[in-house]
């Protein structure tokens, strides 16, 4: 008995050691937690000096594309290989709720010294990053070396809010994703007798056709229902007919120009023209039942030329098409996104040569054959100017069109209820909610959380009293604290 | 001598009680350590951003706006009603089929232990995985389902079990009693074996048949197990949302949307919404949802404390 006893307590006080020392932070140094170089001013345009004990300094890198990294892990090793003894990349994507594991690693002290961000799609917000000390500008590299500046062509990209913060950079594009296109199966729209729309009603009437040719196996089009629904069609094609959800000119909120698209969606669901169940579809399956043949069209941008010839390869012949406008007039810019910018952690401990592999990311050696790999097109003129054209393939079909831009980003509200592109979504889906009635809540809800977030002082209204649609960066932009 | 014989024997009781407690307080220590840990702590962490606007990297201090938001939101309102229709449904499905199969299954069935580990199975397997397979079965295109009603002939429609919002709530709930029916099985297994042979012997004495067994035996033996089962059950299907996220995301417009998922969004985004996060009204929203499952708990553990009385 008394022996149990004395087992027993010595197995709880066992268990009890490995649970606190399973909970106590360790002190070994990682790979990446040598000691700090003393952070300089210089632009790092070639790899710096080794540390002294003759290891290169590595610096992490963390993606969130998976669509290069075949590409991108093959010209990583070249790098590291060319910088033995100095730089090496440690290369890391991470898919799966990005950004909020880029935050949980700046929280806990694991940022990586280099990440990705595009800044307009994602879920981040600069502004935030740049408070809470998650990022550091990039200015000081830039201005030391005009000649690269005016390689990144970061001048015409200074999104406030998005890359920089008054004069300051945060990061520089280095790809642009096209505005969203009509992505659509040619044997299809000729079996059915139609032309790539120009119109909204001619598209609502192509999708009624191809779904008519197809006998109850094949549709007019798709949306996938649970992954950024309405930015597939819906928006890009207000946007081209000179619909905007935030109104510029007085700054503050306006859906009410949104009905006639969104009655337009809700027609072609009535009508069973979209796909059946992709209310509820996320986007990798509406891509395969596209590149399966059984769908005639639908809308997203240049990195599908990846997703159609590698993820899900094409079973039929596919050309992309410029979305139609309602009345076929184009009054305002199609969004084109500049992508796939590098920025760097604040807690980055070498920063000199985190600039450097940013410098490489973007350079003529990594960005010319990632062009014509058909893996996106570049922002910068002199980079599209050495790609060969011919070989850059389905990419032809996303080059850039005369009307596309970059609208200035609204203000980043917190409405006190549902996400408006959500609430829209579900005006059009089958059984979903009325058009005008969500429209009227969501105008208030965004105005007065506008309102409030003012008045808060936790963001500015923004007001361009010279706005164009069609030159959306051109205006002066005003940033109000009323 | 009578005095210091009767000393002893207490002295020695005392200190064999200090050792007991000891040895209890030593064996609650990991699950104390742990409870603290992991449930108190991150509460306490939490519950100051129920006074803050936080999304994740910078807090604005609000008072009691998050409260009040609460108390007018209603789509947290829509969120308790749909929780409610889905635990309801889905606990007056599942108890009674579970009962069923467990007593099938206690009996002198051939191939019992088979069928005992078909029906175990889909509880080892992973929420999120059996969901991902469920979203194909239920995929109106080429979904295995409606695949078998075309071949049967019942239906040639596709019809869409996730996207519509007549029959999406009967979707999560088929795929919620697949996953847990091997669970409340194997509890009432452990329940049905504790109940002795010979009650149901005297009871065929007396020449009384099967059903009889079942409803004047079987279920008056088994009410302090189904006490604690009905318990589980009930709390496990107020917080269920993980299967719901994979399956519908809360949709479509809403009709799917239970109080945890609509925490998971506020808290971690909404990918087909761009990804804001709201983590002080999250944590208020938890918080009363936390309650509503401590209120529902409480009247149920009163109420069969009653039945009981």
């Amino acid at each position: 008995m008394k022996k149990t006893k004395i087992l027993s307590i010595v197995s709880m006080l066992l268990i009890l050691t490995l649970l606190i020392g399973g909970c106590t932070k360790t002190n070994q140094p990682s790979v990446n937690q040598t000691p700090a170089n003393q952070s300089t001013t210089q632009t790092g345009q070639t790899p710096a000096a080794p540390e002294k004990n003759g290891e290169a300094v590595k610096i992490l890198v963390w993606s969130n594309n998976r669509h290069d990294s075949e590409y991108t892990l093959q010209k990583i090793a070249e790098f590291n290989e060319a910088n033995k003894g100095k730089i090496e990349i440690e290369y890391v994507i991470q898919t799966d709720n990005y950004a909020n594991m880029i935050t949980m690693a700046a929280k806990s002290n694991q940022a990586p010294d280099v990440f990705s961000i595009s800044g307009v799609t994602g879920g981040y917000e600069l502004p935030s990053y740049a408070e809470a000390k998650i990022v550091r500008p990039i200015t000081e590299y830039l201005d030391a070396d005009p000649a690269f500046r005016k390689f990144t062509n970061i001048d015409n990209y200074m999104m406030e809010g998005v890359n920089s913060l008054g004069t300051e950079v945060y990061w520089f594009p280095r790809t642009l994703r096209s505005g969203n296109r009509m992505i659509y199966n040619v044997p299809l729209l000729e079996e059915a007798g139609v032309t790539p729309p120009k119109t909204v009603p001619e598209m609502i009437e192509a999708a009624k056709k191809i779904t008519a040719a197809g006998k109850g196996e094949k549709f007019g089009s798709v949306i996938p229902g649970q992954s950024g629904a309405i930015g597939r069609m819906i928006i890009p094609i207000a946007e081209i007919s000179g619909i905007q959800y935030y109104d510029y000119k007085n700054g503050k909120y306006d859906f009410s120009g949104y009905k006639p698209v969104l009655q337009a969606f809700k027609q072609m669901f009535d009508d069973g023209s979209m796909f059946p169940g992709c209310a509820s579809m996320k986007v990798d399956p509406t891509r395969a039942q596209f590149s399966a043949g059984n769908v005639g069209f639908y809308g997203n941008a240049s990195q599908e030329v990846g997703v159609l010839t590698k993820q899900f390869p094409a079973q039929m012949e596919w050309k992309a098409a410029e979305l139609p406008s309602l009345t076929g007039e184009i009054k305002g810019a199609l969004s084109a996104t500049p992508f796939d910018g590098l920025a760097m952690s604040a807690s980055c401990k070498h920063p000199d040569e985190a600039f450097a592999v940013i410098r490489w990311f973007s350079s003529e050696d990594f960005m010319v054959e990632y062009v014509e790999n058909g893996l996106a097109l570049s922002i910068s003129p002199e980079i599209m100017s050495k790609v060969d054209m011919g070989k850059i393939g389905k990419l032809q079909e996303f080059l850039p069109i005369s009307y596309e831009g970059v609208y200035p980003k609204p203000p980043a509200v917190t409405p006190q209820g549902k996400e408006w592109r959500d609430a829209l979504w579900e005006t059009v889906i089958p059984q979903g909610t009325d058009i005008d009635q969500t429209i009227a809540e969501m105008n208030q809800l965004y105005n007065e959380a506008l309102d409030r977030d003012v008045k808060a002082g936790k963001v500015k209204r923004l007001r361009i009293k010279d706005f164009d649609p069609m030159k959306p960066l051109n205006g002066t932009l005003e940033y109000l604290s009323e | 001598m009578i005095a210091l014989t009767s000393a002893k024997p207490k002295n020695s009781m005392k200190s064999a009680m200090r050792k007991d407690n000891l040895t209890v307080w030593l064996m609650l220590a990991p699950t104390l350590f742990l409870f603290l840990v992991v449930s108190v702590y991150p509460f306490l962490w939490i519950a100051r951003y129920m006074f803050y606007d936080y999304n994740g990297f910078v807090e604005y201090y609000i008072g009691l706006d998050n409260f009040r938001r609460l108390l007018a939101d209603k789509l947290f309102f829509k969120s308790i009603i749909h929780t409610l229709e889905y635990s309801f449904y889905k606990l007056i499905t599942i108890i009674p089929l579970a009962l069923i199969v467990s007593v099938l299954l206690n009996s002198k069935l051939k191939g019992k232990n088979f069928f005992r580990t078909v029906f175990f199975v889909p509880t080892v397997i992973s929420a999120a995985v059996a969901s991902l397979v469920f979203y194909f079965i239920y995929s109106p295109y080429n979904g295995i389902l409606n695949g078998t009603l075309n071949a049967l002939q019942i239906t040639q429609a596709k019809i869409d079990w996730l996207g519509s919002a007549n029959l999406v709530m009967l979707s999560i709930i088929f795929t919620a009693i697949w996953g847990g029916l091997g669970n409340y099985m194997v509890l009432f297994l452990a329940g049905l074996q504790s109940i002795p042979d010979s009650i149901y012997e005297s009871s065929r004495i007396d020449g009384a048949n099967r059903l009889q067994d079942f409803f004047y035996i079987t279920i008056p033996m088994l009410r302090p197990v189904m006490k604690v089962i009905l318990m589980l059950a009930i709390t496990t299907a107020l917080k269920d949302y993980q299967s719901i996220m994979v399956l519908t995301g809360g949709g479509p417009a809403g009709r799917s949307q239970v109080m945890f998922l609509y925490v998971y969004q506020l808290m971690f985004g909404n990918e087909n919404a761009g990804g804001a996060v709201q983590i002080g009204y999250g944590a208020t929203v938890g918080l009363a949802s936390s309650l509503i499952i401590a209120l529902i708990t409480v009247i149920y553990l009163y109420l069969s404390k009653k039945m009981d009385d």
